[in-house]
């Protein structure tokens, strides 16, 4: 922690000084979903649930045209405290310094720069009531940590690139359940990630991302180091869109199965908009994991065919229909869901 | 996976040393912004050395509701800018994008659009809209029914405000042309 603390403090006095004129109007802004799951096993209360799932509300200043705030507080499924099933997260916090057109750096808490939905969940921009499994348990998003990051752009050619020093995960074997949420987070072990991407022609964005963890679980013996590779591709061109993401960790240590430690997924996505405010789609995903530590080893396949409708740009109800094999729980049933963004 | 990983494993002792040391290098390498003079040199390129004085149309009620119905949201300009001689016209538009506002210009020629420049991107995301491959997309649309474009604009991921403000202002700069007109 006090290794990420200095290099934030150097890296945020000097910029600091570069700071101009004031801007004092704030931004305001947020998103929100309700879900309604009628899938066997999905949820602690039966088959059939109902939630709020997230509530978000994003808050912005502009303390010069270089140097911006940007911060996002989420409460999930609406009701936070000890016994409750919900939680209130800050997911985002950060100063963004514009050091020039092609340059900018991060420090706080930001998004870790990987897969599709991690940095753009916001719910009319995907498909699905749900978000797609790969990035929730390979991935996971929503996936937020603390450090710092260099962004940059080689913007003729469509080029830009992400580079980020931050607190680390402090996992077992169950990927998901290893994110520290930078609550008085571990750092002994810190993690590295770096993006590349390509999105030099209109609907079409290729990325990969490299991530290492010096060791996944923050403690000697158990897991140790780890590497997390990702790659996805998305294509929109009129109303056809097709999105597809491979992301894969290569952990090293003793989890107890090798199996454990090529955790693995993947999913394609194609959709097509009937008209501008209807669209349909059909996902397949594949996924190695263990949903729990103590668990057992999950190969999960899930298919899901739906529609999005949008009463307005920024408004979406949602409708689908999932399938999965028995291994994840034999997950047949159907999702509604309602979202929006401002 | 092992060979790909082993090479990142191999890499980091090397790496991790320099990353605070370039990035603080970096950090301290501001450079010039987006010049100032991009208005001008569009203009000059729409009217060659003899630009027309600008102009600041006053919107009508009409012409009000019409933005907003574009918009999908209230307007908060109640004039526009532009630049007009013998069926060209450059409009000077803005319109939020995530959270900040984007200048543009568009440069029209007899009700079809012949080029458009950004003038100002304020945004953290989504600076693929101020480049040739994105707004060449632009290029001979003109206005349809339903005030809607004649063709398509593709997005970039990531960034659907910023585009949906960029196709929202080309509307809005063909409605002008063709009430002006």
């Amino acid at each position: 922690m006090t290794c990420i603390k200095s290099n934030l403090m150097l890296l945020v006095l000097p910029l600091l000084l570069l700071s101009g004129v004031s801007y004092a109007e704030p931004e305001i802004g947020g998103y929100g979903e309700l879900h309604y799951n009628n899938v066997p096993s999905s949820g602690v209360n039966g088959d059939e649930t109902i939630d709020f799932h997230r509530f978000v509300l994003f808050f912005g200043h502009e303390f010069s045209e270089d140097i911006h705030f940007f911060s996002e507080v989420e409460l999930e499924h609406s009701i936070a405290g000890e016994g409750k099933g919900g939680e209130v997260e800050l997911e985002q916090a950060f100063i963004h310094f514009r050091l020039n057109d092609s340059l900018s750096a991060t420090a706080g808490l930001f998004l870790v720069p990987v897969g599709i939905v991690n940095e753009n969940h916001e719910p009319p921009v995907f498909y699905g009531v749900e978000r797609n499994p790969v990035e929730k348990r390979i991935i996971p998003a929503t996936w937020w940590e603390a450090g710092a990051m260099l962004s940059g752009t080689l913007p003729e050619v469509g080029f830009s690139y992400d580079l980020a020093y931050h607190s680390g995960l402090d996992a077992g074997a169950n990927i998901r359940s290893g994110r520290q949420k930078v609550s008085s987070a571990e750092v002994e072990n810190k993690a590295m990630t770096g993006r590349v991407r390509y999105s030099g022609q209109p609907g079409l964005e290729l990325a990969a991302t490299v991530q290492y963890q010096e060791d996944l679980d923050q403690v000697e013996g158990g897991a140790d180091d780890a590497v997390l590779i990702e790659t996805h591709v998305v294509l929109n061109k009129g109303a056809y869109g097709v999105r597809g993401l491979y992301a894969a960790w290569d952990i090293n240590g003793d989890l107890g199965s090798k199996y454990l430690s090529q955790q693995v997924g993947y999913y394609l996505e194609g959709s097509y908009k009937v008209a501008s405010a209807w669209g349909v789609f059909g996902r397949y995903s594949m996924l190695n994991y263990r949903r729990t530590d103590a668990g057992l080893e999950l190969k999960e396949k899930q298919h899901t065919v739906g529609v999005n409708y949008w009463p307005h740009e920024d408004v979406v109800v949602k409708a689908d229909i999932q399938m999965q094999n028995d291994d994840a729980g034999d997950g047949d049933g159907f999702n509604l869901g309602i979202g929006y963004q401002f | 996976m092992g060979a790909s990983t082993t090479l990142v494993r191999q890499s980091m002792d090397k790496i991790l040393p320099i990353v605070g040391l370039v990035m603080l290098i970096l950090m301290g390498a501001v450079q010039a912004k987006e010049s100032p003079r991009a208005q001008a040199v569009f203009l000059a390129q729409a009217f060659g050395k003899d630009i027309p004085s600008a102009q600041s149309k006053v919107l009508s009620g009409a012409d009000r509701e019409n933005i907003k119905a574009i918009l999908q949201h209230s307007l908060s300009f109640q004039r526009v800018r532009l630049w007009q001689r013998a069926g060209v016209t450059v409009w000077l538009l803005e319109e939020v994008g995530k959270h900040k506002p984007i200048t543009a210009a568009f440069w029209l020629e007899n009700g079809v659009i012949k080029k458009v420049k950004v003038l100002a991107f304020r945004e953290s995301r989504g600076w693929e809209v101020k480049y040739p491959y994105f707004l060449k997309q632009f290029r001979g649309l003109s206005l349809v029914e339903n005030n809607a474009l004649s063709g398509t604009v593709d997005g970039i991921s990531g960034a659907t405000l910023s585009v949906r403000a960029m196709k929202k202002m080309a509307l809005i700069a063909l409605y002008l042309n063709q009430q002006s007109n």
